[in-house]
């Protein structure tokens, strides 16, 4: 089916969730089924981008060492692909919240500046993770299970109030989260993110990015020995 | 009637032809009719052997009614033929049940149905007053009905219907409690003195200072949830809404019109009692929202779901999700949602005043970071900047300088006519550890145990020399002394560890075995992959390649995926992209010339030559001391990292096999 199966796999899955999610496990959260679509998409742009940026150096070895291609480029296509899975989804989402009958706001175009910071911030771990995996391959299962914590702390399905004090200011300060909650905040309360999930945004996606390149650069000479 | 066969057969059809086919159709539809229409009145016939059947029953198996409410009754009769005329006697208990109508007769505590005109079912409703709480039922007492047939020439035949059985109804009754709230109070407000559960308004009025209002109240029915809107003054008039829904019966909405006074002096009138920085409940006084202390008084205990008995139960916010608890009916802490409550939510307990509806105050740490990081972003794009601007006004030198600390420096490229590769000093060093740990939990242990040595491997020693415009040069040695390492410098995929190296990496083309494939792609798609890599543009990559394909020899397998391809056909099309170019500046080929057979070398070799002739200076690499001496002007004999000779290719080859056959003669 090709490229309508980038569009028809996540409607379905999305799909099979919100008759999940609202039948089997009734929440008290008004609309959540996009509630946690909306988490879902960030989460797998987030998941996609990382995964496939981790192994894009060692997976281009003979190409890395032979030609002249700027080696940052390797994670960046990865992410750009896992930023147009992303774009596909949209497409299956927007379906989504016609079904649901959101209301249409101004501040839902906001999803697409939040994506954008979410794409930095997975930049910037892309390139930090694929110059860890050329030296230690058991990253990957690391990472993997890292994950996993992750997205449990990043409350995709369960509200945040229903925790404890000490996590939720564990899930407040996860960076994924952030980018969710403003993401939630923009299309089902058609309100912008106050000051702090801002300060977030900006600080986790610059400064993530700035830290993969900076990483990037100083070990890239031992990548290309290692690798 | 033959060739008509064949072709059918031909066709995958059975032999019989179509017309004989048509016809046996028509006769099957033909015969199936004639059957049906005799077996129609028999059909008919069969039906009127059956008797008819009826049934009775009421339009639900029990019935919950409360005290005081009309409540309606079905009583249903169906027939498996037409009803002419039907009859239903019921009977009901007169003290708990009120008769009210629905009815044609009454008689003491029965009552009759009666009715017909020929259609399969009638429905009828009764409507009674429950008194008095109790359990009950209305029983049919009897029933009957006759039922009418028209066959189809005209004849009525009446029957009686076959009653399946008599069918009763039992009814629970239960007390009717309302749901409304026994006493409201709202402390200091003027105005609210009196209350009436009946009465849904209220008018009042507070002083200047008060921000909320408290309320308590009870209700008259045990269990029921009431919920309260925001109970934040402002100045002028405020809607409060107290709701109480009861499990039975419609939510009822008591309206609070509040009104603030304006006064000149303020009131520094906080104290709700209430802390902050948990969620508070609807206006409860004592209501410290997560530690559940009882205020003993009537109303609003949130945080422990305590059903405080006869006192009714706060709709409140819960603290830190305590409240979980108490599930009984008291709405969990989203409960904010439903009710338009105030937006004390729970959650950053931390910073202070978080809980005012209006802004939330910035985080000073996250303040700081974003200071930090603004500052790091302005720099690196003040660098981006400045490398772009070097890039387009430097197309002067390319001098790459040794990495002290591994910094990265941006190139700057030299035109000079004569040497275009040149090595001063050039090392290479790698560190190597004993015993490569490739997992991070090797690692690990590796380093805890002390085992993680390392020692330095110095690949390149002082590598110095010349390589002029135009000029074959061969790079003899044996494995493992460093040629390739030598080439990726030159290539610019390694920078040395200690020296310079001066060449114009843009000019470099470097052909090593299989460079720069995608095994996964068809070799077409390769072609185009690689020279874009190289920097061809795809009109280029058109014009050329039919040339590439006929060097290559590879017709027919354009479309095949590489990893299907022999070693020697990948090289081959490594070998004819690269050099498809009409005059590349500078060739590096790593041993590539040994492999193909004896026409492709002959062709490769004829091709180098030609590029020669146009100008282009090529490395050659090779083991093989008679691959140098065939192509090369000049050779460089490097061994373990040194530079051993460099000179004519007869010299330099003869020494390298002499050195060969000494230590064959010691081996």
């Amino acid at each position: 089916m090709g490229i309508l199966w980038s569009v028809l796999n996540p409607l379905l899955s999305m799909a099979v969730m919100s008759m999940i999610f609202s039948t089997i496990f009734k929440r008290n959260i008004e609309n959540f089924p996009i509630y946690y679509l909306t988490g879902s998409i960030f989460w797998s742009l987030f998941t996609g981008a990382t995964n496939a940026a981790m192994t894009s150096l060692v997976d281009n070895k003979s190409m890395l060492v032979k030609s002249k291609l700027p080696m940052g480029i390797f994670p960046l296509s990865r992410c750009f692909t896992a930023l147009t899975n992303f774009g596909y989804s949209l497409v299956a989402y927007v379906v989504m919240l016609m079904v649901f009958r959101i209301p249409f706001s101004p501040c839902m175009l906001m999803i697409f500046p939040y994506a954008a910071a979410l794409f930095l911030f997975s930049l910037g771990v892309g390139y930090l993770l694929s110059v860890l995996y050329t030296m230690f391959g058991d990253i990957k299962h690391l990472y993997s299970i890292l994950l996993t914590l992750l997205m449990y702390a990043s409350a995709l399905f369960y509200p945040v109030e229903s925790t404890s004090e000490q996590m939720q200011k564990v899930i407040i300060n996860n960076p994924v989260y952030n980018y969710i909650a403003c993401a939630r905040k923009c299309v089902l309360e058609g309100a912008m993110p106050d000051a702090n999930q801002w300060a977030r945004l900006f600080v986790w996606s610059m400064g993530a990015f700035l830290l993969g390149k900076w990483c990037f650069g100083r070990m890239k000479n031992k990548v290309l020995q290692k690798v | 009637m033959r060739k008509r066969n064949r072709l059918l057969v031909e066709n995958g059809l059975a032999g019989i032809p179509a017309s004989v086919r048509k016809a046996r159709r028509a006769a099957a539809v033909f015969f199936c009719c004639l059957c049906c229409l005799w077996l129609w009145p028999g059909a008919g016939c069969l039906l009127q052997v059956l008797a008819a059947e009826g049934t009775v029953h009421f339009g639900s198996d029990s019935y919950v009614w409360n005290t005081g409410e009309v409540s309606p009754l079905g009583v249903y009769f169906e027939g498996s033929i037409a009803v002419s005329s039907y009859s239903i006697c019921l009977e009901y208990d007169p003290e708990v049940l009120s008769y009210l109508d629905g009815a044609d007769r009454t008689e003491g505590n029965l009552l009759w149905i009666e009715g017909g005109g020929g259609e399969s079912g009638y429905k009828r409703m009764l409507h009674f007053e429950p008194l008095a709480e109790a359990e009950t039922a209305v029983h049919m007492v009897s029933a009957s009905g006759i039922g009418m047939s028209v066959a189809e020439d005209g004849t009525v035949t009446e029957e009686p219907f076959e009653l399946a059985g008599l069918a009763a109804a039992p009814i629970t009754v239960q007390k009717k409690i309302s749901s409304n709230l026994r006493s409201l109070t709202a402390e200091d407000a003027e105005g609210m003195e009196e209350f009436s559960p009946e009465i849904l308004e209220y008018h009042m009025q507070v002083e200047y200072g008060t921000e909320r209002l408290r309320l308590e109240y009870e209700t008259e029915e045990e269990g029921a949830e009431v919920s309260v809107s925001d109970t934040s003054l402002e100045e002028g008039e405020n809607v409060i809404v107290v709701t109480v829904q009861g499990l039975r019966s419609e939510p009822v909405e008591y309206r609070l019109y509040v009104e603030r006074k304006k006064a000149a002096e303020e009131t520094a009138a906080e104290g709700t009692g209430g802390k902050e920085g948990t969620g508070e409940a609807a206006g409860v006084p004592a209501g410290t929202a997560g530690t559940g202390e009882t205020a003993g008084m009537s109303a609003g205990v949130s945080g422990v779901g305590e059903t405080a008995g006869v006192s009714g139960e706060a709709a409140g916010t819960v603290g830190a999700g305590d409240g979980e608890a108490g599930d009984t009916s008291l709405k969990e802490g989203n409960g904010n949602q439903k009710t338009d409550a105030p937006e004390g939510k729970e959650g950053d307990g931390g910073s202070a005043g978080m809980e005012e509806d209006g802004k939330i105050p910035l985080d000073p740490l996250l303040f700081a970071a974003m200071i930090a990081v603004s500052c790091l972003t302005v720099l690196y794009l003040l660098l981006q900047w400045k490398g772009r601007k070097k890039k387009r006004t430097g197309r002067r030198a390319a001098v790459r300088h040794a990495s002290k600390a591994g910094g990265y420096e941006p190139f700057r490229v030299i035109n000079l006519e004569q040497t275009v590769i040149e090595l001063r000093q050039v090392t290479m060093n790698f560190r190597l550890a004993e015993d490569e740990s490739s997992s991070l939990k090797e690692y690990i242990i590796r380093t805890l145990r002390g085992k993680n040595h390392y020692r330095m491997f110095s690949a390149l020693k002082d590598i110095t020399f010349d390589v002029k415009q135009g000029e074959v040069l061969g790079i003899v040695g044996t494995n493992g002394s460093g040629k390739s390492t030598l080439l990726k410098i030159i290539a610019g995929a390694l920078l040395p560890s200690a020296g310079e190296v001066i060449a114009d990496h843009r000019k470099v083309q470097m052909l090593t075995l299989g460079t720069g494939f995608d095994m996964e792609l068809t070799a077409r798609e390769n072609v185009y992959l690689n020279g874009a890599i190289i920097g061809y543009s795809k009109e280029y990559i058109d014009r050329k390649y039919e040339d590439i394909v006929a060097f290559a020899e590879l017709e027919g397998f354009m479309d095949e995926r590489m990893k299907n391809f022999s070693s020697g056909m990948v090289s081959r099309l490594g070998f004819a992209i690269a050099t498809m170019r009409d005059s590349p500046d500078i060739l590096i080929l790593d041993e590539v010339l040994s492999v193909g057979d004896m026409f492709f070398r002959k062709k490769s070799e004829k091709r180098i030559k030609e590029m020669i002739h146009s100008g282009a200076t090529v490395l050659i690499v090779s083991h093989s001391a008679d691959v140098i001496r065939k192509n090369c002007d000049r050779a460089v004999w490097i061994e373990k990292g040194v530079l051993q000779m460099v000179g004519k290719p007869e010299t330099v080859c003869a020494a390298y096999e002499k050195m060969e056959r000494q230590s064959d003669a010691t081996a």
